[in-house]
């Protein structure tokens, strides 16, 4: 065997520098498939389907979330979820989004959802309080495995809107003159609570004629739970110098913390 | 293309003009010039037929098995930024620049050779970067999309790494020519 040369001090530092990249690489791999092996182990642990539902002003809020089981060992971060609903015109109705959520092992978490639905919006926005409706839903969710690799879900479906004053129907109905001048007016009021809450409170609905003018007003108070309908027969009085025919019922409904305009109703 | 000089022969000695000098006293060890240990670098055909043989895995690789899991993944409905060309195109290029880095390998090009494969390596991930997700859709308005450049950003680091042994290797070559050498093919 001939004389060996001992490695001059570069050569050693390239070799050297070319130990720490095996080892890097090495690294690199391994933590790339411990990852994949923890995200692996992570289970949808359920769906609350069960919204906890709030009003207020012209906005009615579920409360939901989806549960996550990080059965692996390493944690998940920016899981996150987001959900866009559009009316069928396509303006945009209500965001549903989330907190961004870290969920260490071992650990069963619960990532909340907020969705809101803004039916003031507009007159079609109002309209879904008395009218059921197909809803346009995109939704996305974000998780992120040991900070490397990003899982994005994407769904698009269509949300069935239950109105909470479905087929509502306020109609006046066959008049009759009484002794001091005025007339009384039967005013039969309809609907189904098809929506997500329970409705207490109050419907003020007034009578207006052609002209604009106020006729007549009264006051109902609503004990309608979600699934069941409401229908009830009033009488108002009407004053002899105002002809409702061609006039309009304008209906709020105030309760739940809501205090909302229903699209007002035509007298024929 | 680098022109090999030519081998040393495993006895070589120093070169001396001792033979046409006037003979002299024999010089002691302290004013001797130290000998240089020889090597024997591998002929350029050896090389190069060693080379071809090198490319064979290398083009598996780096093109072949990876345009054959982006095939079978499309046909199982996924599908991904990278396309087929850029694998190709990526895949050959990076395997001849490390066959060329073999070759080259008992030169001082080895150098700047191990520079331009690492930096294409480095090139090639990055670009790889804003194409690497793959998708794949459920039916029903349903998608999922898995992003994993962050992976190949880490990744990177390795070639990253290289081009430094690279850019060592060079400075100790222009440096001290030949020394490197005789460490890597003496004896």
């Amino acid at each position: 065997m001939g004389p060996m040369a001992r490695a001059p001090p570069l050569y050693r530092l390239s070799r050297m520098l070319r130990r720490i990249g095996t080892i890097v690489l090495v690294a690199i791999l391994l933590y790339v498939g411990a990852a994949a092996y923890s995200a692996s182990q992570v289970r949808l642990a359920g769906l609350d389907g069960n919204g906890q539902v709030t009003t207020a002003g012209e906005n009615v809020t579920v409360v939901g979330g989806i549960s996550l089981q990080n059965g692996g060992f390493l944690g998940i971060s920016g899981v996150e979820l987001a959900s866009y609903i559009w009316l069928p015109s396509g303006t945009l109705l209500g965001v549903a989004h989330s907190p961004t959520v870290t969920i260490p092992p071992g650990v069963n978490a619960t990532v909340p959802v907020t969705l809101v639905f803004d039916l003031g919006l507009n007159a079609e926005a109002a309209s879904l309080l008395t009218h059921n409706a197909e809803l346009p839903v995109e939704s996305f969710a974000n998780v992120s495995f040991a900070g490397i690799a990003t899982l994005g879900i994407h769904n698009s479906m269509n949300y069935s809107w239950g109105a909470p004053f479905q087929s509502l129907n306020v109609t006046p109905q066959v008049p009759t003159a009484q002794s001091n001048g005025t007339v009384a007016f039967p005013v039969r009021v309809s609907y189904q609570n098809a929506g997500l809450f329970d409705e207490v409170g109050t419907i003020t609905y007034t009578v207006h004629a052609a002209s604009g003018m106020v006729c007549a007003t009264a006051q109902l108070p609503i004990d309608t739970p979600k699934g069941t309908g409401y229908d009830t027969t009033t009488t108002v009085y009407v004053p002899p110098s105002c002809s409702i025919s061609g006039g309009t019922v304008d209906i709020d409904y105030t309760g739940n913390g809501l205090a909302i305009a229903l699209p007002p109703e035509p007298i024929p | 293309m680098t022109t090999d000089p030519p081998p040393i022969p495993p006895d070589a000695a120093p070169a001396a003009d001792g033979a046409t000098s006037p003979p002299v006293a024999p010089a002691t060890a302290a004013s001797a010039p130290a000998a240089e240990p020889p090597f024997r670098r591998p002929s350029l055909t050896r090389r190069a037929i060693v080379g071809v043989a090198l490319l064979i895995p290398a083009v598996l690789f780096w093109w072949i098995v990876p345009a054959r899991l982006l095939g079978d993944a499309t046909d199982l409905g996924l599908s991904s930024g990278v396309s087929g060309y850029w694998l190709a195109v990526g895949g050959i290029v990076l395997s001849i620049l490390g066959v060329v880095c073999y070759v080259v390998r008992p030169t001082r090009a080895y150098g700047p050779a191990s520079i331009a494969a690492s930096a294409a390596s480095v090139v090639y991930l990055w670009l790889l970067v804003p194409l690497s997700h793959v998708t794949i859709g459920f039916g029903s308005g349903t998608s999922a999309s898995l992003e994993y450049g962050t992976i190949l950003e880490l990744l990177a680091i390795v070639p990253a790494i290289g081009l430094a042994v690279g850019v060592v290797i060079l400075v100790e070559d222009l440096r001290h020519p030949d020394e490197r050498l005789r460490v890597e093919f003496g004896g």
